[in-house]
């Protein structure tokens, strides 16, 4: 493989890492806060991705409309799955809470397809020609794509230190002392976490759209690579989680030249592997023991 | 009609052996396995490969389990260390890896197109027409023998130590005993029937496909342990005949309601099930078909 | 000779140093005994012995070979067991249960003779659960051999765990607490069966925070103080002494 191949398969490594990064902050916040790795993250993507395929058809050609629409609805969904599975839930164990939303994945991507089927779908994207660089070439809607990705994190780190309630979350997230926390906390600082989660994953969703094609599977195929990402990153650590999904999925796009796209599920196996053996903690967690 | 009624035993014996292996795993011995279809397809294949290759069938299918507990094994000691969300998302890596591999190694597993024309349990043996009931006694027969197995395991001193290490780890360690080993040996123990499954489904089909072995299918498992009382054996029994039942029935309701397609039903089905899964945590952790204060621990 | 000889143990804990410099050594057939105030390291100093928590600096010596990178079940396979200072029995197992889980090496638990030795296991299960009944007399538990251990009282509990580790015929045993949070009627008979014990042979190390039952039960005593070792010596003598009447002038005894 050539140089101009590799920089090629980096910047789209970039680019997924980029959007990916938002569903897994929305993961590795979940995990810290509601300790809980929450399968229906995936399926929370698909819905937006659906969502904005939905508003092109019907109401609007503008993606814009799409994002606004699909956020607001992963959003509403995930702040309504909160109050009626998980907050019950708080008391009980880890994997009540895992198995409730393997359960919240399993019916969410079902009544998607009860509508849609199994065919596959596409969000109308303005053609543009690619920006080419001497081989290297740049999408002007992959740029929009970490625009629309950085201004979200942005956003949202800005929510984390910048804020009170960001603040409380990041203590608590970053605590590991399990005693203390068990997803009992203020009512504000859960409906904001699962209203950002919500939000997050369904925008992944609608950029993840806009560079594959949106198929039932999109969001649940994903939670492998996004789990080890936050796991490599740190659970509960945000810009872990970031460099953690930008990392993996570089490395990712760059193997894939050598051994085939979806090579991201062994890749994610075995990531997760390594660091849960060696360095359980991850990047940039506290160390504590993975039990 | 007969056909039909033995083609459902078939169903229901093959997930028996499934939901008792997860049980152990899950009900007996409190580890959280999403990954059971992994061994389900690594039994399969296995058995099919072999018999594709000229091994007997009898010799094949012992060989798969065989295999597939040997692969439980560095799940086991890998995964052991590591608490109930860390192993569900590895043992859930580890399935669809499993699948990944089924359907990427082309050359050996014939990646999507499947595999056709595995060697049929019985075949000459007895007139085809009676093959599917002659299965059918041999499946009974391996359950029995589970069952049995199971019943001895659970009453040994091997018991009740995986008892005394849900009721008190640290204290078991403390009395010179690695929980990880008697931990291991129950998973591999479990990942045998779960392979032993796979090599009846593979000789009963005579036609696999990666498709077969996705999370769903653990999960109709999990489903079905829930509704029996998660390590009581005979709702095991119950629950997997109910869960049958459901799928099974679930294909005549979109026969008979006009609107719904084929298709649709699909999605119905996977949304009961995840429904099914959300009521039961929330509401009946500890399993459908037991008493109210069960001993085990509730999720 | 030397049961275990600790030397220059540092260890964190929670953050902070929780054992700074600590040596102590357990003579074969002693009854020891290790007290200090609150937070002084004892219960840590144990957890190190035992391998629960991992050391910084200094080394174990048990039986004189070096037992640092052995994992908690196989210090305990060596001889060397302990019980917990909030009991950690098996709650939802009888009493009986308890003890019999305790056996080492049981050939039930394999596999392969569940499977394929059944009558050898039946045997050893049998001369077993002798063993059991003698030392459930032996502890005056008999009566509630069959009660969920769960359901015992907290002395109780404490004689159950002794008897736990006395299955397992250690070399020595270490002691957390064994007074704590019990009445005193069962005070006197958990010290009546330590000191048994002792006189059969057993080596004792005791942590006790209860300084008149200790001082009466055991003939030697180190004291600890905020990670460091205090003094050594007799309970009478050591009691005496500046150092310590001074860190247990505020402090909790």
């Amino acid at each position: 493989m050539d140089a101009i191949s590799i920089i090629n398969a980096a910047i789209n490594g970039v680019v997924i890492g980029m959007l990916l990064a938002l569903p897994a902050l929305a993961i590795t916040m979940v995990f810290g806060i509601a300790r809980f790795p929450n399968a229906a993250a995936g399926d929370s993507m698909t819905l937006g991705a659906y969502c904005a395929v939905g508003a092109q058809i019907f109401i609007s050609d503008s993606l814009a409309v799409g994002v606004i629409l699909a956020t607001l609805v992963t959003a509403i969904v995930s702040v309504f799955f909160y109050g009626w599975v998980f907050r019950p839930l708080a008391l009980r164990s880890n994997i009540s809470r895992l198995i409730a939303s393997i359960g919240v994945a399993f019916v969410i991507r079902n009544t998607i397809t009860f509508f849609t089927g199994q065919d596959q779908y596409n969000l109308n994207v303005p053609l543009v020609r690619a920006w080419n660089f001497n081989g290297i070439r740049i999408l002007p809607t992959d740029m929009y794509i970490v625009m629309i990705a950085m201004v979200a994190l942005a956003i949202m780190f800005y929510i984390l230190h910048g804020t009170d309630l960001g603040r409380k979350m990041r203590a608590v997230a970053d605590n590991t002392d399990l005693a203390a926390s068990s997803g009992i906390h203020s009512r504000h600082v859960m409906l904001s976490l699962w209203t950002i989660s919500g939000l997050f994953c369904g925008l992944g969703g609608v950029l993840l759209g806009i560079k594959a094609v949106v198929v039932p599977d999109l969001g649940f195929e994903l939670l492998m690579p996004m789990f080890a990402a936050v796991i490599l990153g740190g659970i509960g650590h945000p810009v872990g989680a970031v460099i953690g999904m930008l990392l993996f999925s570089i490395g990712q796009e760059i193997a894939s030249l050598y051994v085939g796209p979806s090579y991201k599920i062994p890749m994610a196996f075995v990531i997760l592997l390594v660091v849960l053996l060696v360095r359980p903690q991850g990047i940039f967690g506290r160390p504590m023991a993975a039990r | 009609m007969e056909a039909y009624f033995i083609a459902i035993a078939i169903a229901i014996l093959i997930y028996l052996l499934l939901a008792l292996g997860l049980s152990l795993h899950y009900g007996f011995a409190g580890l959280v396995n999403f990954g059971h279809v992994g061994f389900f397809a690594i039994g399969s294949y296995t058995s099919a490969l072999l018999a594709l290759n000229g091994v007997p069938i009898p010799l094949a299918m012992l060989a798969a389990v065989f295999l597939t507990a040997v692969s439980a094994y560095p799940m086991g000691i890998i995964a052991l260390r590591l608490g109930s969300d860390y192993l569900a998302i590895v043992t859930l890596g580890f399935s669809e890896t499993i699948r990944y591999m089924l359907q990427t190694e082309e050359w050996l597993t014939r990646g999507m197109h499947g595999l056709p024309g595995i060697p049929r349990m019985f075949d000459g043996m007895v007139p085809s027409d009676q093959i599917d009931f002659w299965i059918l006694i041999a499946l009974l027969a391996a359950n029995a023998v589970a069952l049995y197995l199971l019943l001895k395991v659970i009453k040994s001193p091997f018991g009740r130590v995986i008892e005394a290490i849900r009721d008190n780890e640290v204290a078991v360690r403390a009395l010179g005993k690695d929980p990880a080993r008697f931990k291991t040996r129950t998973l591999v123990l479990g990942a045998a029937l779960a392979g032993l499954a796979g090599s009846f489904q593979a000789h009963y089909l005579t036609f696999l496909s990666p498709d077969q072995f996705v999370p769903l299918i653990t999960f109709y498992i999990w489903i079905a342990i829930f509704i029996g009382g998660i390590n009581r054996l005979s709702g095991i029994v119950i629950g997997t005949i109910i869960l049958i039942g459901f799928l099974e029935g679930s294909r005549f309701v979109s026969d008979m309601v006009g609107g719904i397609s084929e298709v649709q039903m699909a999605s119905v089905r996977i949304w009961i099930i995840g429904m099914a899964l959300i009521l039961i945590v929330l509401y009946r952790p500890q399993g459908i078909l037991t008493r109210e204060n069960s001993r085990s621990k509730a999720l | 000779m030397s049961m275990l000889s600790v030397r220059n143990v540092r260890a964190s804990f929670g953050g902070f140093l929780a054992l700074d410099d600590v040596s102590l050594e357990l003579k074969k057939g002693e009854l020891l005994g290790l007290i200090g105030t609150n937070g002084a390291g004892k219960s840590t100093l144990f957890s190190v012995i035992t391998g629960y928590i991992p050391k910084r600096a200094g080394s174990v010596d048990f039986l004189g070979e070096n037992i640092d990178g052995l994992s908690v079940h196989k210090r305990v396979q060596r001889g060397l067991a302990r019980t917990f200072q909030v009991p950690r029995e098996f709650s939802q197992l009888t009493v009986f249960d308890n003890m019999m889980t305790a056996v080492p090496n049981a050939c039930g638990e394999l596999l392969f003779s569940i499977f394929f030795q059944a009558r050898e296991v039946r045997r050893q299960q049998a001369e077993n659960a002798d063993k059991v009944s003698e030392l459930l007399a032996f502890l005056n538990l008999s009566r509630v051999a069959d009660v969920p251990a769960g359901k015992l009282s907290g002395g109780q509990k404490k004689l159950l765990e002794l008897g736990r580790l006395l299955m397992l015929e250690p070399h020595c045993i270490l002691l957390d607490e064994p007074f704590a949070g019990v009445n005193p009627v069962l005070i006197q008979e958990i010290s009546e069966r330590i000191v048994a014990l002792n006189s059969k042979g057993m080596t004792v190390l005791v942590i006790e925070h209860n300084l008149d039952e200790l001082s009466r039960l055991t003939p030697r005593m180190y004291v600890m103080d905020r990670g460091r070792i205090l003094a050594e010596g007799a309970p009478d003598d050591v009691l005496r002494r500046e150092e310590v009447r001074e860190a247990y002038m505020g402090g909790v005894i």
